[in-house]
């Protein structure tokens, strides 16, 4: 079979995408199951995502078991593979996707569904489940998206629900067992006996039925399995392996440094957050653990950098310890320590200053909204007063910019919401120039467009109309136009698109694959993108964007999601929901009392938290929630 | 004092950029134990060096990387424990060590081997090489360097006289050296895209470096 020649790697961007060979890469010449890890970006967005390199590390540390990598090729790559028949295959062992055992793809962002399937079409693998035979591989989805894996659900054979360490063993061990007894059953007797594995769904076994309207009836197990899959956890993350050892790249990637995962989920709460709701509950590693994982991650990989990684970092119990103690032991070989965010009222400057001890990087806060009522809304718990204390500090220590992240388009906002951003923009300015005596602070002002997205309080929100985001886009950066503040925004159409695959239902599978059809790829690219295509895929599988993204969801509305379930209890989300119109704010559980998302009674976990030992005592006092 | 290390850039990884693969190189350095020193300030980096960029898609057996060490060590032990810890792709040849003022190997270099290979056509190309031999001058336009327009003309004569050609396992094989003048050089595809033959399929192979007249490979 042909294969990428030298004339075509002397013609692409970035030729080392494709050619593999990079430090650590596990290359596994014999194996009774190979797996490939796809991920449906360009290396070097799916180079830097964790949760692949975690997989990868405990997949390949298994004697029989191979997992190798592949990317979506780039458009130029994709033209020369297609004009000579090119097939995709895998960094490691070069195999045709066709040819792996699975080809589990990651839900990272609803613009790559194109990608999954210009993947599987350029690995010869058939697009469609019911298409595939024997000795076609299974193709699986994990990652956060899953938790609405419906519009995808013509197209995958099983989902992974919720932390994959431990189930994707038993998955890659169930079908070696099935193989070795000689594939009992064929296709359909493993994904039976897949589907007897916790936290693995297959969707042709549910069947779904609609209303007139259109909105779903009900969902129904067609076969002897669970009524709602409920995602699997990791309860000690001490206690599962971490990749110490991950691939280092050649190319630059988007995270190219260590990644360091110092906890999983958080029970802040903000209410537009989908990954804080469906990585739920908050599970630290120990300071001392990390201490010793990092020492090993800067031995093997040689990276200068190390980043204290999760989704909210300020918030580990003992940060400034594990901080000033890694920053001491990093020193001789000059790998500094970054924080990928901060938290405007956990903003430590000594703390700041001390991840920036060996190199000097942005500062980046997030308030997410202008105006105190609209961050109550959402639950964000900070105060103006919070951010400006925030920046006096950081201004007081030598920062000269700052950048700004904020989203407009939430639920109940007003334009006064809106240009609350722009006063909110004008005051740190002035802030800067009270603290110093000089103008020309340099801010950075970013707002995206809200997007609705399931298993959150705004799950029942009618997103703004396209017209209505464009016209507070206006209204902003009219407001924003002020000197040395950059505003930054984005096509809003991208947005309307993700909205409509975010909340979709099985029948949008038809429109995606319309689109790829039509030439969607990278469709998060904005130089990509075509709204015109999506409006045409849409139409055409007899579609409205409008209903998935722009109405307005009943308060008794089955959800297309709801058999696939992070945990976190409908009658919650129902009442964050109703506090989110009130402007109520509900706390952080983390170190306080429960607060009866459901997660932790329903799936027999709990937080672990090194600030506060004795926490399953509050968990067992906590609120009776259920689904 | 410093190491001075020989190092290939082998065909798997021939793709990677000179940037990249020096990165590369100071991540193998940092997953020893060796004394590399760091320059003082805000952005410590490692000394060490690089001669010559090669450009993407060039194999190289004759890449030379200099180390500066913040206390001594020999050769050997560079060698031993830098070698697992480079990529597969990156192989250690030779190495020595010299005085940290000693002037960098390349500032010497005066002449680059190249051996290039493309998929032989129907015609032998002996002609085609013969002319080019024999030729007092050729002109050449040479591309000017990414996204720039235009191109400068240089005499390919200028910098080598002459090149060997034999057809082997269905591919025609040239082996040539250029020379390096204080104002640059050529590059291996240059010359024989100027004798007319078509290069998009050539495997470029860098083989070596010489000091003037021959006075040696420069391997240490
Ligand atoms: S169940 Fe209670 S303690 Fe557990 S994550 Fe939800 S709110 Fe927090």
């Amino acid at each position: 079979m042909e294969d990428l020649t030298l004339d075509i790697l002397n013609n692409v961007e970035h030729p080392a995408r494709y050619t593999g060979g990079e430090y650590a890469g596990a290359i596994k010449k014999r194996a009774a199951v190979r797996m490939a890890l796809a991920f449906p970006d360009v290396y070097e967005v799916g180079m830097s995502y964790l949760g692949f390199k975690i997989l990868y590390h405990l997949v390949n540390r298994e004697e029989n078991l191979a997992a190798e990598r592949v990317y979506a090729p780039w458009v130029d790559m994709e033209k020369h593979m297609r004009a000579r028949g090119i097939p995709l295959r895998t960094l490691e062992t070069k195999q045709v996707l066709k040819d792996c055992d699975f080809v589990g793809f990651t839900l990272q962002y609803e613009l790559s569904y194109t990608n999954i399937l210009n993947m599987l079409d350029l690995g010869r693998v058939p697009l469609y489940a019911k298409d595939r035979k024997e000795g076609d591989p299974f193709v699986i989805v994990g990652g956060p998206c899953v938790f609405n894996p419906e519009p995808l659900a013509d197209f995958f054979d099983f989902a992974i629900i919720g932390d994959g360490e431990e189930v994707l063993i038993e998955v890659l061990r169930a079908y070696e067992g099935w193989k070795e007894a000689g594939s009992p059953g064929g296709r359909e007797g493993f994904l039976l006996r897949a589907s007897r594995i916790q936290g693995i769904y297959v969707p042709k076994y549910y069947d779904v039925r609609y209303f007139e309207d259109g909105t779903v009836a009900d969902v129904r197990p067609s076969r002897d399995v669970p009524k709602t899959i409920y995602k699997r956890v990791v309860t000690d993350l001490d206690g599962v392996d971490y990749p110490t050892n991950p691939v280092v790249p050649f190319n630059t990637i988007v995270h190219d440094r260590i990644m360091l995962e110092i906890f999983r989920g958080c029970s802040r709460g903000c209410r537009f957050c989908h990954a804080g709701m469906v990585y739920r509950p908050v599970r630290e590693r120990s300071k001392e653990k990390l201490l010793a994982l990092g020492k090993e991650l800067v031995k093997n990989t040689g990276y200068n950098e190390i980043s204290l990684f999760s989704l909210s970092s300020a918030d580990y119990s003992q940060l400034p310890d594990l901080v000033h103690t890694m920053v001491g032991e990093m020193h001789r070989k000059r790998v500094s320590v970054s924080l990928p965010s901060l938290r405007i009222d956990s903003f430590c400057v000594a703390i700041a200053k001390e991840v920036n001890a060996v190199r000097k990087s942005g500062l980046t806060l997030a308030p997410e909204a202008g105006s105190q009522r609209m961050r109550d809304i959402i639950n964000k718990g900070v105060t103006e007063e919070d951010l400006l204390n925030a920046v006096t500090a950081a201004f007081e220590n030598g920062w000269k910019s700052v950048k700004l992240y904020f989203m407009i388009g939430l639920p109940f906002e007003t334009d006064e919401d809106v240009l609350a951003i722009a006063q909110l923009v004008r005051n740190v300015q002035y802030r800067y120039y009270e603290v110093t005596g000089h103008k020309g602070c340099q801010v950075t002002a970013s707002a995206s467009v809200f997007v609705p997205k399931p298993y959150t309080a705004f799950q029942w929100f009618g997103q703004d109309s396209v017209a209505e985001m464009k016209r507070k886009q206006f209204l902003l950066k009219d407001a924003l136009k002020m000197k040395n503040v950059d505003f930054q925004y984005h096509d809003a159409h991208t947005s309307v698109v993700e909205a409509v695959i975010a909340r979709g239902d099985r029948r949008l599978g038809q429109a995606i694959y319309n689109a790829w059809k039509d030439g969607a790829r990278f469709d998060g690219w904005s130089d990509q993108f075509s709204f015109a295509r999506w409006e045409k895929a849409m139409a055409d599988a007899g579609l409205n964007m409008d209903f998935y993204a722009g109405r307005q969801r009943g308060e008794e509305e089955v959800f297309p999601w709801e058999h696939v379930s992070p945990g976190v209890a409908r009658a919650y989300l129902a009442s964050e929901w109703q506090k989110a119109q009130k402007g109520e704010l509900t706390g952080d559980c983390r170190r306080s009392d429960c607060k009866g998302c459901g997660v932790c009674q329903k799936l027999g976990v709990k937080i672990v938290d090194y600030g506060l030992k004795e926490r399953g005592e509050s968990v067992s006092e906590s609120k009776d929630a259920d689904n | 004092m410093k190491v001075r290390m020989q190092i290939t850039k082998d065909p798997e990884i021939r793709f990677v950029s000179h940037l990249d693969y020096l990165r590369a190189i100071e991540r193998g350095l940092r997953r020893t134990d060796l004394p590399v020193a760091y320059s003082e300030g805000f952005n410590p980096h490692m000394k060490f060096s690089l001669a010559s960029a090669l450009g993407v898609g060039v194999v190289s057996y004759a890449e030379f990387v200099e180390i500066e060490m913040a206390e001594p060590v020999s050769a050997e032990e560079a060698v031993e424990q830098l070698r697992n810890s480079l990529p597969k792709g990156i192989r250690i040849l030779a190495a020595d060590v010299a005085a940290n003022n000693e002037p960098a190997l390349m500032a010497k270099a005066a002449l680059t081997e190249y051996e290039v290979s493309v998929p032989a056509g129907g015609q032998d190309l002996l002609d085609k090489v013969t002319n080019f031999n024999n030729a007092k001058t050729l002109i050449y336009k040479k591309p000017a360097p990414k996204r720039r327009e235009g191109y400068k003309e240089v005499d390919i004569k200028r910098y080598l006289d002459s090149v060997e050609y034999k057809r082997e396992n269905g591919n025609d094989v040239f082996r040539f050296e250029i020379k390096i003048f204080e104002d640059g050089s050529l590059k291996a595809v240059d010359v024989l895209t100027a004798m007319g033959i078509d290069c998009s399929m050539a495997d470029v192979r860098r083989l070596g470096i010489y000091r003037e007249n021959h006075g040696g490979m420069l391997r240490v």
